[in-house]
């Protein structure tokens, strides 16, 4: 029995016994909904082996939220346990597993999956395509994400939650200090879900440079497309890199192997190293094609051209290339001398131009632009100073001195939700709305989801200022609790009030897709916002081989062009 | 299927040549993998711990057969791609069963080797440098084996295609 103990909860809980039941009586629920339905067979044929992109591109997003949701508790937990000094509401075990889980869950499986199922819907529509290029193992690589993601989930009822951080930093991911099998979850599923996104990786690249409609040349894409075409770069050349960390990590656990042991020639912090080198393109790869879809968005709905389309398409190139030299900031107080952490420093600080020259291609957009204030353009605008926030907090980390004082601490927390959520999260967010009546025949009521964007904004900035100045004040991150003479209290209370105020507006966003399911009229054009690129060009909804005829590009904004000049896309007798 | 008779063989067809570049593209995530190995090694090598150093167990003869069969074998396949390209079947034949020998040679010799290694106590736990060592010849050895079975596989295929 020794080793069926292995995957018993380690360390159990009334919550841990409430979900099993609460995750059995869910799955009876579903087998029994569909049953009583007869919708099997519709299921399987229609979604369970489809290898249509758009298809693809929902399964993924409806993970994507799921994610969202299992994510969204885990920071809810986290900010209930840090309301009050001293707080009993979750152990340190408990703290642990669940920041580590919350991380890799919103990174890998909600961030990314999201970002996956837009590309997949629209980025074949914007070139004119008829699908991907291998639409079976675009297929291969969802089902490997969901049974990874699957994988990692039902770690907190068997055996354990991984507990090391999202980083998974050695020594304490080893066996010697992390017993449970909690981060051999985090090995084997992690590797499942990478293989599936290199995949994608490769088909994306095929598709798009080798299956654009005729006369769209690599500087005539839309911007989107070309954000997808870097990013896909990016994940082919920064995977591999997650792939073999995490084999040699599997191997150090289960095989007794010494790449990151402290004795026997093992280097720890070749793991860091490792990761990083994957890591810091990763959060690029969720940053690009948010920019890609910012720029759709604020030319829609400026009702301009794009500013700078070439520096536009150079910036991402160079952040692209940077983002694969300045992995050694993530751990400049780890050792490496005075030269290393100066020349981390300086290309760290680079990457800040060219991000730069996008914030103010867009502000020229926006620039006596017509501007039409819909939920996908009010995300779009708040994430421009938000954003900023988090880069100019950004280049503050980057300086290597400094960040001695800021490393770990609440501020670099901070720091990268400032990134991450007003880039990615608000990017998926605003794409989600934008492309939804293309997705689905109807429009989201845009007052529902204007509650929930101002729930949103507001609610994060309630939820993560507080951070900058509480890490200022020297609040380390991951510390389950803190005494009341630190002081941290106020603020770390204001960081729950808000992240109730952020899932108030996540909850509004179902009830929106619930409201708007059931009451938006389904009699809109094929074009509701007035766009720009060609994915409005053809019918809603959109047919299964997408354009009846192979549409001809001659603009960068060609759908736009030729609205202009009176031409018809769909003119099929 | 749209058949253009005016290039090689293999790109005749828009579903082949999707494939082919995908593969290329493939092949760029291997060099990042296989560049990660040899990073990975290159830190670890001499982290021998209390365990043997390369120069106590590299010997030149195996070393040497598995250069010749490797190099011998990209050659041979080449040759095999040319006759069918040439539409001569059992040429085509004939020098992929050669480089299937050949591979199928490497491997022995390695394995060999590897058994040899574990006789003198360097196993893939003594060190981070044998850790390193057998990962590394180990992720190309599956390379080698999975290509023994997925050559055979694809001729077959194609044979029943025609
Ligand atoms: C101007 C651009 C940026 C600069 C100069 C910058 C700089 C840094 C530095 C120096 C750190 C390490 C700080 C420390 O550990 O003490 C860091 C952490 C981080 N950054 Fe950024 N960053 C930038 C943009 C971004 C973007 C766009 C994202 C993601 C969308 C991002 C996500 C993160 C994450 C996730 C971490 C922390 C990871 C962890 O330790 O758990 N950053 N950043
Ligand atoms: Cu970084």
């Amino acid at each position: 029995m020794d080793y069926f103990d292995r995957f018993a909860v380690p360390h159990p809980s009334p919550a841990i016994y409430a979900s099993m039941v609460a995750i059995g009586l869910t799955m009876i629920a579903v087998v029994a909904g569909i049953t009583y339905f007869k919708k099997w067979g519709y299921l399987w044929r229609e979604w369970l082996t489809t290898v249509d992109h758009k298809r693809i591109g929902i399964m993924y997003i409806l993970a994507a939220l799921l994610m969202l949701f299992r994510g969204g508790v885990d920071a809810l937990m986290m900010r209930a346990q840090t309301a009050i000094p001293d707080n009993g509401l979750l152990d340190g075990q408990h703290y642990n597993e669940v920041f580590t889980t919350h991380g890799v869950v919103m990174i890998l499986f909600m961030a990314m999956p999201f970002i996956i199922g837009l590309m997949n819907i629209v980025t074949p529509l914007q070139i004119g395509a008829r699908d991907v290029a291998f639409p079976r193992l675009n297929a291969v690589s969802f089902w490997l994400f969901f049974m990874g993601a699957m994988l990692f989930n039902i770690s907190f009822v068997v055996g354990g939650s991984p507990d090391a951080g999202w980083t998974s930093y050695f020594p304490l991911a080893s066996n010697d200090f992390s017993e449970s099998v909690g981060s051999n979850y985090y090995a084997i599923a992690i590797q499942i879900a990478g293989i599936g996104t290199l995949l994608t990786g490769i088909n994306f690249i095929v598709t798009i440079l080798k299956m654009r409609a005729p006369g769209m040349n690599l500087m005539k894409m839309p911007m989107f497309t070309w954000s997808i075409l870097i990013t896909n770069f990016i994940i082919v050349f920064a995977f591999p890199v997650l792939t073999v960390a995490l084999a040699l990590m599997t191997m150090d656990r289960l095989f007794g192997t010494q790449f990151f042991t402290m004795a026997n020639g093992g280097s720890d912090m070749l793991w860091a190293n490792l990761f990083w080198v994957w890591g810091h393109p990763e959060v690029y790869i969720v940053i690009l094609p948010a920019f890609g879809i910012y720029s759709e968005i604020i030319s829609t709905f400026a009702r301009r051209n794009l500013y700078g389309y070439n520096s536009m398409v150079i910036s991402m190139v160079a952040i692209s290339t940077l983002s694969f030299i300045v992995w050694a900031h993530h751990f400049y107080t780890m050792g490496h001398g005075a030269m290393v952490n100066g020349i981390f420093s300086i290309t760290t600080m680079a990457i800040a131009v060219p991000t730069g020259v996008k914030i103010f291609n867009w502000l020229f957009t926006l620039w006596k632009g017509k501007i039409v204030f819909t939920v996908p353009m009010l995300y779009s605008l708040a994430f421009i100073p938000i954003f900023t926030l988090g880069g100019v907090t950004g280049v503050m980390l980057a300086m290597a001195s400094a960040d001695y004082q800021y490393h770990n601490t609440m501020f670099l927390v901070a720091h990268f939700h400032y990134v991450l959520i007003p880039g990615t999260v608000f990017a998926v967010l605003a794409g989600f709305t934008y492309w939804w009546p293309k997705m689905f025949g109807f429009m989201l009521s845009e007052k529902i989801g204007k509650w929930s964007f101002w729930f949103i904004t507001i609610g994060f900035n309630v939820t993560f200022f507080p951070m900058f100045i509480t890490g200022l004040d020297g609040q380390a991150r991951r510390m389950y609790t803190y005494s009341e003479s630190t002081g941290y209290g106020p603020l770390n209370m204001l960081s729950f009030v808000g992240a109730i105020g952020l899932a108030i507006g996540f909850a509004l966003i179902v009830y929106n897709i619930y409201w708007s399911t059931r009451y938006a009229s389904r009699n809109i054009s094929n074009d509701p916002w007035d766009a720009r690129s060609l994915e409005w060009a053809t019918h809603t909804p959109i047919p299964e081989y997408n354009f009846a005829i192979v549409p001809t590009v001659d603009s960068t904004e060609a759908f736009w062009d030729a609205k202009k000049k009176a031409l018809n896309y769909l003119a099929v007798k | 299927m749209k058949i253009d008779n005016s290039l090689p063989l293999e790109y005749s067809t828009e579903e082949n040549r999707l494939k082919i570049f995908g593969f290329w593209i493939f092949l760029g995530a291997e060099i990042a993998l296989f560049a990660t190995l040899f990073a990975t090694y290159f830190v670890l090598v001499d982290g021998t711990g209390n365990g043997p150093t390369g120069e106590h167990l590299f010997k030149l003869p195996t070393l040497m057969f598995q250069t010749i069969f490797l190099l011998t074998s990209s050659f041979t396949i080449g040759l095999g791609i040319n006759a069918m390209r040439l539409g001569r079947q059992k040429a085509t034949i004939g020098f992929f069963i050669i480089t299937l020998i050949l591979g199928l040679g490497f491997l022995g010799v390695e394995i060999y080797e590897f058994v040899e290694y574990v006789h003198e106590g360097a196993t893939i736990q003594t060190s981070a440098f044998l850790s390193s060592l057998f990962t590394l010849l180990g992720t190309h050895g599956a390379h080698v084996t999975l290509g023994l079975f997925w050559e055979p596989s694809s001729s077959c295929r194609s044979k029943s295609a025609v």
